[in-house]
C-alpha cells in the first residue's frame, strides 16, 4: 500500500502562491478559506537575512492529532496515509481544528460569503457549489487532491507522474518546487529526493510525522 | 464525503490559449464545464512560460472574467466637469451612437494633424499591441503614442541598451549554462516581468544545479530572496558599483576578454582627441590600428593581423586611441572605494565580487553545442527597473552592458543573451524571419528589433540624430534617443509646448486599458494634463480612475478569456522563448464568448478605420507588418474580418495546414531552435558599442536646439565614455528628508489591474508586505516607530502618501519600500479600491526629474517619515 507524501523544494519555491490559489480552484473554496497557504516572514539577522516563504499544507500525518480527537468518526485516514474529513459527520465541534499543530483546518462558518460581496455569486462560483460542494458548519482541509488520485489510479496512471492524477498544487508550481509520490517506494521520486537533499518535516517535534517535507534552501 | 459530481456534466473540455496578466504570455489551458470557466493551468507542452504552472496573477483570470464590476456597455460621460475624484454621471448609449461619435472625431483630428491624436496603451496588451495596434496606428498617422503607465516605468534606458548590444527588447541569464549572475534591480526568476514563467522555471532549475545569483537590491524579496547574496544598495547608484567592478576587473586583475573585444565591439576602433571614430578618408569608415602591420585600416580589413586595443597612434598628424585603451583610462575613476561611499556597498565587497565574476567568466573555455565549439562565459550580469529607473538610465544600463562584454559573456552560452533576435523561421516556411546583420560603423542591426511583426521600423542603431520640427507634442523631434515622452503627462508640458511653439496641444486621447492617472507620478500632475485633452476614449475592463475622472466615452473591452488572436507574446526580441530553449509561437483563443455588448478593443479599431475611410490603407500595411506570404496578402478592395486575418497569418507563417482551426485545437507550435539562432553572436559579423560615440554629435545637436528654444537641458551624460552621474535623490541635503522610497514589483500584482480580483486580495493580507510600507527595524526604532504604526511619507516638495508600517531587516537601512500599484480609488473597482498605498503619488514628472538621454524617469525619493496614528 503507498503512503502519499510531498517534497517541498524551498531552494526552488518563489513564494509566488499559485499552489494557493490552484487549490482554490480545484476545490472552489469560499472566501477566506485556504487549504494551502504561503507563510511568509524573515530568518536570520543583518546581511545573512533572508526572505523565508513557506508554503504549507495538511500534513496527512502518519500519527495525527486530528484523527485522534475527531469525536464522529468524521476525519478518518486512509490506508494510504491521507487524512479526510466526511462532511456528513462532521458536527463541527472543531476539537480538530485545536488539536492540529499545524494549524491546517479551517471551519466552514459562513457559506453565503460571495467573492465580490453583496454582488451575487458569480457563475464560477455558482457552478462550484454544483461541482464541489462544501458543508457549511464542517471542517475543512487540504486532502491531497483525493479525486484526482483516485480517478487517476483508476485510469491507470501514476500519481506524481502523470499531471492527471497529481496534486493540483504540485502541478501549479511555475518553480517545478513541488514533488508528489509514494512515500512507502523506495524508488519513488519523493523518496530520492527526501534521501539525497536531506529533506525534512516541519516541526517533527510534534511527533506527528507529516507526509509533507521540505528542502530547505 | 464530498466529490465532483461527474453526472452533472453536460460539457468538460479544456481550451488552449494564452495567459494575459503581464505581458509575459505564458502558455495555459483553460477548463470549461457547463460553459463556464472553472480552472486555469499552464501549458506544460510549451516553452512559453513554466511548462506547465502558471503564477496566481494568471490563476486569478477566472475573477477578471466573472467580476461584475466589469463594464457591459458603453457609456457616456454627463458630467461636463473632470477632475480626481470626479463623478462622471455615466449615461448608457449604443454602440453605433459611440462610434458614430468617436469615428467623426478621430477622421477630423487625423485629417489636421495625427499627432494631434493620443494613443496610449498598456503594457498587458503588449500582446496585442504588437501585432495589432502598430499597424493600425500607422494607419492611422502615426499619432503620438504611449504604454500607459508601463511607459515611463519601463525600460526606457535598458530597452535601447539591449537593442544596441544585444539586438533584444531585454536581457536575461542564460540559465541553462550560467554559473554566477549578478542582478542589479532585477527580477528575472522572482516571478514578473518579461517571459515570467519560463524565467522562474529555468533560474528555480538553476539554483538547484548551483548557479550563485549575487543581487544587489535595496531590499530582500523575490529574485533578490533567492538569490545566493544579497547586497543592500542605495537606489540610483548601480552604475558607480558595476563600473567599479569592471575597473577592478580590467585594471586591478588585468582580466578581459581580447577575442571578444577585438572583434566583437568597438573596443580596437581609433578615437581622435574630439571623441570621434577616427575615419577612413575614402569610404568614411572607422579606423583601427593594425599592430601586425604596424598602420591603420578599416575595422573590418580582412588583411588586418591583429587589432590594437590600448596605446596612442597618429594618423594624418591627429593623436588617436583605441576605444579600449580610453575606457580602461576612464574607469579608474570608479574606485571601489568611490563607489562604496555613494552606495554603501563596501569596497571589499565590491572587490570580491568583480573577481568572483571574472574569474567565474573563465575567458578561454568553450562549449561544443549540437555540433559547434562555442565560447563557454558561465557569468551574467542584469538589471532592469530598480538598477536602470533613475536619472542616470541610459549609461547605467551601458555598464551593465560594459560589465558583460569586457568578458565576453554577450550571447554566448552562459552569458546574457537577449530574447532570441535571430530566427530562420519555421521549417519549410522559413517564417517568422529576423536577423541579426552588420549596419553603420559595424555595429549590429536587427531588421524587425523587438516583436516579430509589425515593429515601425528597423532596431535601435544607428540612433536616429535630433531634427527640430516644433509639431511633436512628445518632443521625439528633439529628444532622438528619448524612449517614453514624458511630457505627455509632464508639470512643464505647457512650458515645454510654448517653447516649441505648439499651437494647441492634443486633441483626442484613445487609451486601451492604461490607468496613467494613476499609474506614472503624481495624480494631480497628470490630472493637469489630461484636462487638456477635450475628447478622451477609454476602452476597459472596469470604470477605472483614468476613466471615471477623464473618459468622455468608456467602452466595455474583452478580457484575454473572451479573446481570439494570432498574436500572443510580443514576439522575438521580447517574450519568445530565449537562449537554447525550443521556440514556440501560440495564439489567444476565447474561452467564453463575450458576455453582454463587450467588444474586442481590436475589433473597435478596425470598425473605426473602416468608418475613417482607411480599410484599404490598413490592409496594405498588414499585408506588409504580417510579412504575409503572396497567396495571403489581402487585396484592394477585399473586405476580410479580423478571423480570417488570424487564418491568414498562422497559415502563411506555418503552411495551410497550419490554419487558425489546426490552432484553435492545438494552441501553439514548437520548433527546435538551432545554435545559430540562440547564440547568434558566435556566428555573425557585426558589433555592438562599448563606447556611445553616437552621443556627441546627438549631445551637440541636441544642445545646439535647446539652446535656441531656451530649454535648460544638462547635456553632461551626452558624453561616450560610460559613466555613472549622481540623481537629484543624492542631491537632497535637507537631513529631516533621509529615506530612500521605493516601489517594487510584488508576486501577486502587475500593474493596477491584480488588485481587483478578490482572490490576489485575499493573498495580498496575506503577505506580509503587499499593502504595508516596509523599513528597516533599526531605523524605526531609531525613530520611536512600531510594527503596525500608521505612517506619513513625505517628500521634499511635499508630496504625500499614508499607510501601515511593516517592520524587516532584509532592506537597507536608509530605504522605504512600497509594493506595485496600489492605492486605487475608482468606484469602479469596488475590491481594489482604497488597498495599498499608491507610490506613484510621490513622484515628479518633469524635465528636471528625467534622464536627459533616454528620459527614464527618476523613480526613486527622497522622504521623511512621521507617525500619524
Amino acid at each position: 500500500m503507498p503512503r502519499w507524501g510531498m517534497v517541498i523544494n524551498l531552494q526552488k519555491c518563489v513564494g509566488c502562491y499559485a499552489c494557493v490559489l490552484a487549490c482554490k480552484q480545484e476545490h472552489f473554496l469560499p472566501p477566506g478559506i485556504f487549504w494551502g497557504r504561503v507563510v511568509v516572514g524573515e530568518t536570520g539577522q543583518r546581511a545573512a537575512v533572508t526572505k523565508a516563504a513557506y508554503p504549507v499544507l495538511c500534513n496527512h500525518c502518519e500519527d495525527a492529532a486530528c484523527v485522534k480527537v475527531c469525536p464522529t468518526g468524521a476525519t478518518v485516514q486512509r490506508e494510504d496515509g491521507i487524512v479526510t474529513v466526511d462532511y456528513d459527520k462532521c458536527a463541527g465541534c472543531r476539537y480538530c481544528v485545536l488539536a492540529c499543530p499545524y494549524q491546517q483546518r479551517t471551519y466552514y462558518a459562513d457559506s453565503k460569503k460571495e467573492y465580490f460581496p453583496g454582488q451575487g455569486l458569480t457563475p464560477l462560483e455558482k457552478i462550484g457549489k454544483e461541482l464541489y460542494p462544501l458543508q457549511e458548519g464542517s471542517v475543512l482541509k487540504c486532502n491531497f487532491c483525493i479525486e484526482r488520485i483516485d480517478s487517476g489510479l483508476k485510469k491507470g496512471l501514476v500519481p506524481g507522474v502523470d499531471r492527471e492524477a497529481t496534486p493540483a498544487c504540485v502541478i501549479a508550481c511555475p518553480a517545478k518546487a513541488r514533488y508528489f509520490g509514494d512515500l512507502n517506494d523506495a524508488n519513488s521520486e519523493v523518496t530520492l529526493l527526501i534521501k539525497e537533499k536531506k529533506a525534512s518535516q516541519f516541526h517533527p517535534e510534534f511527533g506527528t510525522d507529516p507526509s509533507v517535507y521540505y528542502i530547505l534552501r | 464525503m464530498a466529490g465532483s459530481r461527474q453526472e452533472q456534466l453536460r460539457e468538460d473540455t479544456w481550451i488552449p490559449t494564452v495567459c494575459g496578466r503581464c505581458y509575459g504570455a505564458c502558455g495555459i489551458r483553460v477548463r470549461r464545464v457547463n460553459g463556464v470557466a472553472v480552472k486555469i493551468e499552464g501549458q506544460p507542452l510549451s516553452t512559453q512560460g513554466s511548462r506547465g504552472g502558471t503564477c496566481a496573477k494568471g490563476l486569478s483570470g477566472l475573477q477578471v472574467l466573472y467580476d461584475p464590476n466589469r463594464l457591459n456597455v458603453p457609456l457616456k460621460r454627463t458630467n461636463p466637469e473632470k477632475g480626481l475624484f470626479v463623478d462622471p454621471q455615466w449615461k448608457e448609449i449604443t454602440w453605433d451612437e459611440a462610434l458614430d461619435e468617436i469615428a467623426r472625431k478621430l477622421k477630423a483630428v487625423i485629417e489636421k494633424d495625427p499627432k494631434r491624436l493620443f494613443y496610449q496603451v498598456t503594457t498587458c496588451r503588449a500582446p496585442y499591441l504588437r501585432g495589432n495596434t502598430r499597424p493600425i496606428m500607422r494607419t492611422l498617422g502615426p499619432p503620438t503614442a504611449f504604454v500607459g503607465g508601463g511607459g515611463l516605468h519601463c525600460g526606457a534606458g535598458a530597452h535601447q541598451i539591449a537593442g544596441m548590444v544585444h539586438g533584444s527588447w531585454s536581457i536575461v541569464p542564460d540559465f541553462k549554462y550560467c554559473n554566477y549572475a549578478i542582478y542589479f534591480g532585477a527580477n528575472k526568476g522572482g516571478g514578473s516581468g518579461h517571459s515570467s514563467g519560463t524565467c522562474i522555471r529555468l533560474a528555480a532549475e538553476a539554483r538547484t544545479q548551483g548557479t550563485k545569483f549575487v543581487a544587489f537590491d535595496p531590499m530582500r524579496n523575490f529574485a533578490s530572496s533567492k538569490a545566493t547574496e544579497w547586497i543592500p544598495i542605495v537606489p540610483g547608484t548601480d552604475g558607480a558599483v558595476i563600473l567599479a567592478m569592471c575597473n577592478v576587473i580590467v585594471n586591478d586583475l588585468g582580466i578581459y576578454d581580447e577575442k571578444y573585444l577585438k572583434l566583437k565591439t568597438n573596443g580596437p576602433y581609433l578615437v581622435g582627441e574630439d571623441g570621434r571614430y577616427v575615419r577612413d578618408g575614402e569610404t568614411g569608415e572607422p579606423l583601427v590600428w593594425d599592430s601586425t602591420a604596424a598602420k591603420a585600416k578599416v575595422y573590418d580589413d580582412p588583411s588586418i593581423g591583429d587589432f590594437a586595443l590600448e596605446g596612442e597612434y597618429e594618423i594624418e598628424g591627429k593623436r588617436c586611441h583605441p576605444v579600449f585603451g580610453l575606457v580602461r583610462e576612464h574607469i579608474k575613476k570608479y574606485t571601489p572605494e568611490m563607489a562604496s561611499k555613494v552606495s554603501d556597498v563596501p569596497a571589499s565587497t565590491i572587490r570580491r565580487i568583480a573577481t568572483e565574476f571574472a574569474e567565474a567568466a573563465s575567458i578561454g573555455s568553450t562549449i561544443t553545442i549540437d555540433g559547434h565549439n562555442l565560447p563557454l562565459r558561465p557569468v551574467s550580469a542584469v538589471l532592469f527597473r530598480g538598477g536602470e529607473g533613475h536619472e542616470n538610465s541610459y549609461h547605467t544600463c551601458g555598464a551593465v552592458a560594459l560589465l558583460n562584454q569586457i568578458v565576453g559573456a554577450a550571447d554566448v552560452p552562459g552569458g546574457t543573451v537577449g530574447w532570441t533576435p535571430q530566427s530562420f523561421g519555421f521549417p519549410g516556411t522559413g517564417k517568422p524571419a529576423m536577423h541579426i546583420g552588420k549596419g553603420k560603423d559595424g555595429m549590429l542591426t536587427v531588421d524587425r528589433f523587438g516583436p516579430t511583426f509589425a515593429w515601425s521600423g528597423g532596431g535601435p542603431w544607428p540612433p536616429k540624430m535630433p531634427e527640430f520640427r516644433g509639431d511633436d507634442p512628445a518632443l521625439h523631434d528633439i529628444f532622438a534617443t528619448m524612449f517614453h515622452s514624458p511630457f505627455l503627462a509632464s508639470s512643464d508640458q505647457e512650458e515645454m509646448w510654448q517653447k516649441i511653439g505648439l499651437k494647441g496641444g492634443i486633441e483626442m486621447m484613445i487609451s486601451w486599458g492604461a490607468n496613467t492617472i494613476l499609474s506614472i507620478a503624481n495624480r494631480e500632475i497628470v490630472a493637469e494634463t489630461l484636462k487638456r485633452i477635450p475628447f478622451i476614449v477609454v476602452s476597459e475592463l472596469f470604470s477605472t480612475e483614468l476613466a471615471e475622472g477623464f473618459a468622455d466615452i468608456l467602452l466595455p473591452d474583452t478580457c484575454y478569456l473572451e479573446q481570439a488572436d494570432c498574436f500572443a507574446g510580443s514576439g522575438m526580441g521580447f517574450s519568445l522563448p530565449f537562449a537554447k530553449d525550443d521556440w514556440a509561437y501560440h495564439i489567444t483563443q476565447a474561452v467564453v464568448e463575450p458576455q453582454y455588448e463587450r467588444r474586442n478593443f481590436v475589433d473597435v479599431l478596425w470598425e473605426l478605420v473602416d468608418r475613417v475611410g482607411k480599410r484599404d490603407q490598413l490592409m496594405e500595411v498588414m499585408n506588409d507588418a504580417y510579412s504575409l506570404a503572396d497567396e495571403y496578402k489581402v487585396k484592394p478592395g477585399e473586405k476580410i474580418d479580423r478571423l480570417e486575418m488570424c487564418d491568414r497569418v498562422v497559415k502563411s507563417l506555418f503552411g495551410p495546414e497550419h490554419d487558425w482551426e489546426w490552432f484553435k485545437k492545438h494552441g501553439f507550435i514548437t520548433w527546435p531552435k538551432r545554435v545559430e539562432e540562440a547564440y547568434w553572436r558566435c556566428f555573425t559579423d557585426c558589433r555592438a558599442p562599448i563606447y556611445f560615440e553616437h552621443l556627441i554629435d546627438i549631445g551637440e545637436k541636441t544642445r545646439e536646439i535647446t539652446d535656441k528654444l531656451g530649454i535648460d537641458l544638462d547635456t553632461a551624460q551626452y558624453t561616450p565614455l560610460i559613466s555613472w552621474t549622481p540623481c537629484s535623490v543624492h542631491h537632497v541635503k535637507d537631513p529631516a528628508y533621509d529615506l530612500y522610497c521605493f516601489s517594487y514589483r510584488d508576486i501577486l500584482h502587475t500593474g493596477s489591474h491584480t488588485m481587483e480580483q478578490p482572490w490576489l486580495d485575499e493573498l495580498s493580507h496575506m503577505n506580509p508586505y503587499t499593502y504595508n510600507i516596509v523599513m528597516h527595524s533599526e531605523t524605526a526604532k531609531e525613530k520611536g516607530l512600531k510594527d503596525g504604526d500608521l505612517v506619513e511619507l513625505e517628500t521634499v516638495v511635499g508630496r504625500k502618501v499614508e499607510g501601515r508600517l511593516k517592520l524587516l531587516t532584509g532592506i537597507h537601512q536608509k530605504a522605504v519600500g512600497i509594493a506595485a500599484c496600489a492605492g486605487h480609488w475608482a468606484k469602479g473597482m469596488p475590491i481594489a479600491k482604497g488597498k495599498g498605498v499608491n507610490f506613484d503619488i510621490l513622484l515628479e514628472l518633469d524635465l528636471k526629474h528625467c534622464d536627459p538621454v533616454s528620459f527614464n524617469m527618476e523613480t526613486a525619493v527622497r522622504i521623511k517619515i512621521r507617525k500619524i496614528g
